[in-house]
């Protein structure tokens, strides 16, 4: 099915257009949602609210963008937005626990106590270096974190990290490379303490 | 320590998309249909809105109908005294032993 095809068919209500975008573009969605959530249950939860927004919102899809541009960049924002919930509500939990309320204690708080995330893709070689980099990746600010997974999670070029984002080309080329000279300083600090 | 870091930020070199869990689809159609239910139980659950708003708009009008009613009765009571001395006038008036 060609992309405008789709998009048609999407915007009439078909089923099976719905279901052609979900099965084409469910991999991208998720990889990316994944590596900004680093929970499985969390990205597959994110990636179900990144079609749903597709299938309630496709009327007002004007075609100015490309298809996977619209779809990386809902994807994106819903899973900083998920990700922010869940840490503000675990903050919270935490404040709560010092002030002598009740704290289930089942969820830490992964940004004061990094939580391992093995990404399913990496070779196996590379889990524990993957590990301690997504570990550094979470403490980037959320547009480093962005251009960061489009580009090295998702192999996406400047140019299409550039129309995800809606900034400029230059902006994408200066936020990789805050992003990398931040990375290389917390893996500094990790093997210096290590 | 400088190499460690260079291998690390190059562990993703290679890197494969991971998989979502199997039947997305069915799942995303299935909170798609409970979104639909919770949209039309919230339709339901403003039925004691209208109820409210139509028992208030029910006491509004008792409320003025008794005051039309008290309005008039006023008005057929300042009436009386020039309906007594009309019917005297004409002898119509009677008084009961």
């Amino acid at each position: 099915m060609e992309t405008q095809e789709l998009i048609v068919g999407l915007q009439r209500g078909s089923e099976s257009a719905f279901r052609h975008l979900v099965d084409t573009y469910q991999r991208r969605v998720y990889n990316t949602v994944l590596a900004i959530v680093q929970h499985p249950d969390d990205a597959d939860d994110v990636t179900q609210e990144v079609f749903m927004t597709v299938f309630e919102s496709i009327r007002q899809f004007r075609g100015d963008a490309q298809l996977s541009t619209w779809l990386y960049r809902i994807a994106t924002t819903r899973a900083l937005e998920a990700y922010r919930k869940k840490h503000a509500r675990k903050r919270f939990a935490f404040l709560t626990s010092l002030f002598g309320g009740q704290d289930d204690g089942n969820e830490p708080d992964d940004r004061l106590h990094p939580v391992d995330f093995d990404h399913p893709g990496i070779q196996l070689e590379q889990q524990e270096r993957g590990r301690v980099l997504f570990a550094a990746i979470n403490r980037l600010s959320d547009q480093q974190k962005v251009a960061f997974t489009l580009h090295h999670v998702e192999g996406l070029s400047y140019q299409e990290i550039t129309d995800v984002m809606q900034t400029s080309f230059s902006s994408v080329e200066s936020l990789l490379f805050r992003a990398k000279q931040n990375l290389r300083k917390q893996l500094r600090n990790y093997y210096y303490n290590a | 320590m400088e190499d460690e870091i260079e291998k690390t930020l190059h562990s993703l070199d290679g890197i494969e998309r991971a998989e979502p869990k199997p039947f997305l689809y069915t799942r995303i159609q299935g909170r798609i249909e409970r979104r639909r239910a919770d949209t039309y139980s919230r339709i339901w659950q403003l039925k004691p809105a209208y109820v409210i708003a139509s028992v208030a708009l029910l006491i509004v009008l008792n409320v003025a109908a008794i005051l039309v009613y008290n309005r008039s009765h006023r008005q057929s009571d300042t009436a009386r005294p020039s309906i007594d001395a009309m019917a005297s006038d004409y002898g119509l008036s009677f008084d009961i032993q």
